[in-house]
């Protein structure tokens, strides 16, 4: 179960050298550029931990806009006028091997669409997106699982987008 | 086109849509200005199937 998150700190480097998404890319990331965007505040970095202070998995985002096909734009309900929206921009998302298939992805998940919420209160946010690789299979049907669509389909990634919805009106209501 | 034709064309479809079948009086502003500002934000969101009303976001590390 996961008990806790920490932005990405030094103090876990000897649990993120041992970090083995099994993917090359995502583990490689997090051990030599993460850091570095962290600390810049270009894109921020969460590290999650179960209850016996395994790191299970992170993700990284960051703040982008994204332009929207007429076809997606009229199926979001965003109107048909403004082309480009706010997003925010999941730019790695890796679970540890050993602890794949236990739901922790889609908690880490949950998470982030609830910070995407709350962007879009104060700053306006309609969408989250990603980067994903065609033939990554296992990665496509979690996405899909969480209700993210392809919206571009290109070589060798095809760009995947979840529509924000605002709070509705009792949500806001218990928030203030 | 009149004025309230005009505001109703700035509105997204959803919204729109649910102001066709609300009888308003044409004249009054702040009326139109007030369901308008209800249906937006009463927009359904197409993530509540997947979000849990129990969802509570994972904590931050405590400080040690």
């Amino acid at each position: 179960m996961i008990a806790y998150y920490d932005p990405f700190s030094d103090k876990h480097r000897k649990k993120i050298r041992r970090f083995r998404s099994g993917d090359d890319l995502v583990d490689g990331f997090i051990n030599e550029e993460a850091g570095e965007l962290h600390d810049l505040c270009a894109a921020r970095t969460r590290l999650y931990f179960d209850t016996e202070d395994n790191l299970v998995g992170y993700f990284t985002l960051m703040p982008t806009t994204i332009k929207l096909s007429e076809q997606t734009r009229i199926q979001w309900e965003l109107g048909t006028r403004r082309i480009i929206h706010p997003a925010l921009h999941i730019l790695y998302f890796g679970i540890h091997e050993e602890y794949k298939l236990r739901g922790y992805g889609r908690h880490m998940m949950r998470d982030i669409i609830h910070m995407a919420r709350n962007f879009a209160v104060d700053i306006g946010c309609r969408c989250l997106v990603l980067e994903v690789k065609r033939d990554n299979n296992d990665a496509i049907a979690f996405y899909e699982k969480m209700e993210f669509v392809t919206i571009e389909e290109d070589e060798p990634y095809n760009k995947m987008a979840l529509r924000i919805a605002p709070y509705t009106v009792e949500e806001l209501e218990l928030m203030e | 086109m009149n004025d309230y034709e005009e505001r109703k064309g700035e509105l997204s479809m959803a919204t729109a849509k649910k102001l066709d079948q609300i009888e308003l009086n044409p004249k009054n502003k702040d009326q139109f200005d007030r369901v308008v500002k209800f249906l937006e934000a009463t927009e359904l969101p197409n993530i509540v199937k997947s979000v849990d009303h129990t969802y509570k976001p994972t904590p931050r590390a405590k400080k040690k």
